[in-house]
């Protein structure tokens, strides 16, 4: 993966990559404390999965060594209705059913949308490093 | 608003100390995070691929942020920063 390949160049020797993304369950909307249905992510963490296993294949490459994980819930707070169909609209990979989204436009704001995160602590290695071809020395 | 209880920056701090760190944030948006993390650190790049929102993050730096942190629309395949530049790299729900 060309993006991470890069980070690991950019990186000191010793630096640390942080890697913060939602993951499953969906989140859902709340209205003043109401549940008021789940938002349609399959599509999103289909991506997400995709991309955690291309950074595993970084980790067995050796450019990258797991060191911690934490798990968090994060609030993406809409203080009005318009401001939350602007967003949601703009989702490309995220949807709202019909139900979810007829629920929100009789809902009164602020609306709060409950999402999981995790952040994971990743060790940049030396062991990236490829020697060149033949045996010869790198170039400096 | 995104996280309006502060629960990332939370999580951050609990798994790096940002003081006096090079960070470059992959994905930055419209800055929100890398107004919070600059305070700690020594310098931060945040780098969006959507100009719109690198215009907004350079318009809304508060002013005392502005000697450390720089805002660039790039993306990260495309980013030329020297070697070693950077002593953490924070992709921001953009891998």
């Amino acid at each position: 993966m060309d993006a991470l390949r890069n980070c690991h160049r950019m990186l000191a020797e010793d630096g640390i990559l942080l890697d913060l993304h939602p993951i499953p369950p969906s989140m859902h909307a709340f209205s003043h404390g109401r549940d008021l249905g789940v938002v349609d992510e399959r599509e999103f963490f289909r991506a997400v999965r995709a991309t955690e296993a291309e950074l595993r294949r970084t980790v067995d490459d050796g450019l990258f060594a797991l060191e911690d994980e934490v798990e968090l819930d994060v609030i993406e707070r809409f203080d009005t209705l318009e401001e939350l169909f602007a967003t949601t609209d703009e989702w490309d990979d995220i949807h709202l059913s019909k139900r979810l989204r007829a629920r929100l436009e009789r809902a009164t704001p602020p609306i709060d949308f409950h999402e999981q995160l995790v952040l994971r602590r990743y060790r940049n290695t030396a062991l990236g490093f490829r020697p060149p071809p033949s045996g010869r020395p790198a170039a400096a | 608003m995104i996280d309006p209880e502060g629960r990332e920056l939370e999580a951050l701090a609990s798994v790096v100390d940002l003081e006096g760190l090079r960070v470059l944030d992959v994905g930055c948006g419209d800055g929100r995070l890398v107004w919070r993390i600059a305070p700690a650190a020594e310098s931060v790049l945040g780098i969006d691929v959507d100009g719109e929102l690198i215009e907004t993050a350079i318009r809304e730096t508060p002013p005392k942020l502005r000697g450390k942190v720089e805002f660039r629309e790039s993306s990260v395949v495309e980013l030329d920063e020297p070697p070693a530049r950077f002593d953490l790299v924070f992709f921001t729900w953009s891998l």
